[in-house]
């Protein structure tokens, strides 16, 4: 057992280490689950051994010299047993493992990528991608996860193996995509980073308005990928929309935990560090692709508006509007529809929304969600028709399952109850 | 949680490093911004001038007082700063025990910081 301050030191050790660690090992043993029980391994007899000696000044090098040398062993068993079958020896070369020694950076540039596509691999369902994700890049535990997720843990363990075993079914998993299909393999990574982060930034289960340990962790491995791909246009518009998003964390809940929308947040909380972070990085993602802007770089764009206004005043609602109907022909989808049904709101009046909203309302992808009877009810209130606002607007309490979002919406219902009182008299 | 990582070092001690010690421990900060990087914990950071560039700015009896570097009374100054995230302090512990000013020399360290966060 190890002393208490290693044991603190571990578990910092693993989370910085383990990603490096099992990006080689996947790339020699061709199996996540084998690649992560050595890296396991090596780090268990490292701590063995740092219990005697002391921690020494760069673990990460002994960790890889002790991993590479139990990949080595597994290899050669590997080997010894595939002779007995009398098969072909693998394309695992253990005279490759046995050469290489430091490794200079492209290459655990290059592995890292790999463990990136590997867990995000579009065989494998958005859920499971997530999970080994934070699992093998984030070198988050499984309880970790689970409680990220509040979920039991044996159900994230169980998607995590299933996972695996997807992968190792799967031929070809292992290899590096090719640089014409790097662009469309990032899409599903793109996917599940934005993934954690809205699970952090919306929590749409439990009690809290926010997770933020689920949007640094997000924050965090964006910053991995523009690193490891940083002349990707979409990679930037993801980091710049996160970190735009994120900016505005501290204005978002009153101090009692309420929620506070967009345009009643002070906006001398927003963070100027993220703001300008986002900024730059979307700078970055137009320098890229001028031309033909992707989803999360036009969604940055569209962050960056409410960034660059002092007061919510001073929105540029019509090039909001106007970047919502490129989004709409880029990306289409029925929840872009109604964002820009908000803009046109802002820019050009509730009726102009009313009229993009009212299609939506026949939308089955939309039958259950919050927002839409909440955007109604707004546009409503505007035109003086508190009692059909009042209706919309109790629709939408029953549709959240956000306890917070909920007291918001029940607020305004019994807002639009006075206004129509006081008109009534 | 941010933390702030400041390296401070014997403004004299530096000096008399050779030049293969400087390059060593150029390359040495190389790698370590690269690690930092690629486990994308780094928020920012840079050198800092010398002394002899800088400035102490207070207020005495209501004036303005200033006084230029370098500070002789003080042997020890700051030379650079790194701002990390990291999820616990032992993960902000390690990063700045792998900081080339807490690992080479006996004229540096590096002390760290956690920044003050508003609570969300």
């Amino acid at each position: 057992m190890p002393a208490p301050d290693l044991h603190h030191a571990a578990a910092a050790i693993w989370r910085i280490e383990s990603p490096k660690l099992i990006a080689v090992l996947v790339r020699l043993v061709h199996d996540v689950d084998l690649a992560e029980e050595l890296a396991q391994d090596a780090f268990v007899a490292a701590l063995e051994h740092w219990a005697r000696a002391g921690v020494p000044n760069n673990p990460g090098a002994w960790l890889m010299t002790a991993a590479r040398h139990r990949a080595l062993d597994a290899l050669r068993h590997t080997r010894r047993v595939e002779r007995k079958h009398e098969q072909l020896a693998g394309e695992l070369d253990v005279a490759e493992v046995a050469s290489f020694d430091e490794q200079p950076d492209d290459i655990i540039r290059d592995d890292l990528l790999r463990l990136v596509f590997v867990a995000c691999h579009p065989v494998l369902s958005p859920d499971a991608r997530v999970a080994l994700t934070l699992r093998l890049l984030g070198g988050l535990s499984t309880e970790e996860i689970a409680r990220a997720f509040l979920m039991p843990e044996p159900s994230i363990a169980q998607r995590i193996t299933r996972a695996k075993r997807t992968l190792a079914e799967r031929g070809g998993a292992f290899d590096l995509p090719l640089a014409e299909d790097v662009a469309a393999r990032l899409e599903s990574v793109l996917e599940v980073i934005y993934l954690v982060f809205n699970e952090g930034y919306l929590a749409t289960v439990g009690g809290d308005w926010m997770r933020p340990a689920l949007c640094d962790e997000a924050l965090r491995l964006g910053r991995v990928l523009v690193e490891l791909v940083p002349d990707q246009a979409e990679v930037q518009g993801l980091q710049a929309l996160m970190s735009l998003q994120a900016s505005r964390a501290r204005a978002r809940t009153e101090p009692n935990g309420e929620a506070v929308l967009l345009l009643d947040q002070d906006r001398s909380k927003w963070d100027v560090l993220l703001v300008k972070g986002g900024l730059e990085a979307l700078a970055r993602a137009d320098a890229l692709a001028p031309e033909r802007p992707g989803p999360y770089q036009l969604q940055a764009a569209i962050a960056a508006c409410h960034a660059r206004a002092q007061q919510a005043l001073d929105t540029d609602w019509s090039r909001i509007a106007n970047l919502y109907e490129v989004l709409a022909r880029v990306a289409p989808s029925p929840i872009v529809e109604l964002n820009r049904a908000v803009a046109v709101g802002m820019s050009s009046g509730p009726e102009a929304a009313l009229a993009i909203l009212e299609p939506l309302t026949r939308e089955p992808a939309l039958a259950d969600y919050p927002f839409l009877p909440s955007v109604r009810a707004d546009c409503l209130a505007k035109l003086g028709r508190h009692a059909e606002a009042r209706l919309e607007v109790e629709r939408a309490a029953e549709l959240t399952k956000n306890a917070r979002e909920r007291s918001l919406l029940l607020a305004r219902a019994a807002a639009y109850a006075r206004a129509q009182t006081a008109s009534q008299d | 949680m941010r933390y702030l990582i400041l390296i401070g070092h014997d403004e004299r001690g530096g000096k008399n490093l050779s030049e293969e010690e400087h390059r060593a421990l150029f390359v040495a900060y190389q790698k370590y911004e690269k690690d930092l990087k690629q486990a994308g914990v780094l928020l920012g950071g840079e050198p800092l001038e010398p002394t002899a560039k800088a400035s102490r700015i207070s207020s005495e009896a209501g004036k303005r007082k200033v006084v230029d570097g370098p500070f002789s009374e003080s042997k020890e100054i700051i030379g650079g700063y790194v701002v990390i995230d990291a999820k616990t302090r032992e993960e902000a512990m390690e990063w700045a025990a792998r900081c080339p000013a807490a690992q080479l020399g006996s004229f540096s360290y590096v002390e760290l910081r956690q920044i003050q966060e508003i609570p969300r």
